[in-house]
């Protein structure tokens, strides 16, 4: 699984699972998981992600190479 | 609506249609299976349109490719364990045959169906031949619906009249064994 920092950069903004949801336009269950680690994004997803929390998708997501 | 709320529904509305159409059918009325089947997708889209949010994103459509997966294999090996037990004990009862063969042929049809979908988005889904493998692949289905209707239908059966079994059509099994009233 890939590493991430969702929840860490979504506190730091203040901003709610539901808020980010809507922003990236899907369920909050799925920001949950994303979270958790457990579901790995598409790359449209990953970038609206990135874009709603006002980084990028490299800053966000760490790949164990 | 949420879309919380609209998922509850829609499984509770699945599991009325699943009813309604099992007792239409055993009811032989086709024209009841066809309403109920037509007015839930009716209701479903209405609702679906009134739900507020998003009621399905990525993680769900992938979540429910796998679960179709996983529903159609279920489904097939139930099926032919089921066809075969029936075609074991077909000396009890004649219409064990049929059944087991509707459910074999059932079993069959979904795993082609399946086929031809997944060869279509897997290959065919961005190319300029796509609506021609469609198109074929739905053609293909109808006449293999249209079969075993035709196969299975009922068309060929006994009928009880005047207190004596008379045969309609064609049937392949014997007259039955329970007494006529």
């Amino acid at each position: 699984m890939v590493k991430n920092k969702i929840k860490e950069l979504r506190t730091e903004r203040g901003m709610t699972q539901n808020e980010l949801a809507a922003l990236c336009g899907v369920r909050r269950e799925t920001i949950v998981f994303l979270e958790q680690g457990k579901y790995n994004p598409s790359l449209l997803l990953a970038h609206a992600v990135a874009k709603a929390l006002g980084t990028t998708i490299d800053a966000l997501f760490q790949f164990d190479d | 609506m949420t879309p919380q709320r609209y998922r509850r529904v829609s499984t509770i509305l699945q599991m009325l249609v699943g009813a309604g159409c099992g007792a239409a059918v055993v009811a032989k009325n086709y024209a009841v299976f066809i309403i109920i089947v037509l007015a839930a997708s009716a209701i479903l889209l209405i609702l679906r349109k009134r739900t507020e949010g998003i009621p399905a994103d990525e993680r769900d459509r992938e979540t429910g490719g796998r679960a179709a997966l996983v529903a159609m294999l279920s489904f097939a090996y139930t099926a032919l364990a089921a066809a075969c037990i029936l075609f074991i004990f077909q000396d009890d009862d004649p219409s064990y045959p049929v059944i087991a063969a509707t459910l074999a042929y059932s079993a069959c049809v979904l795993m082609i169906v399946y086929s031809f979908i997944f060869s279509y988005l897997d290959r065919y889904r961005f190319s300029r031949r796509g609506w021609l493998y469609l198109t074929f692949a739905a053609g293909l289905t109808l006449i293999v619906v249209v079969a075993s209707l035709k196969l299975f239908s009922g068309g060929d059966d006994w009928i009880c009249r005047g207190g004596k079994w008379i045969m309609h059509g064609h049937p392949s099994f014997p007259a039955p064994s329970r007494p006529c009233n």
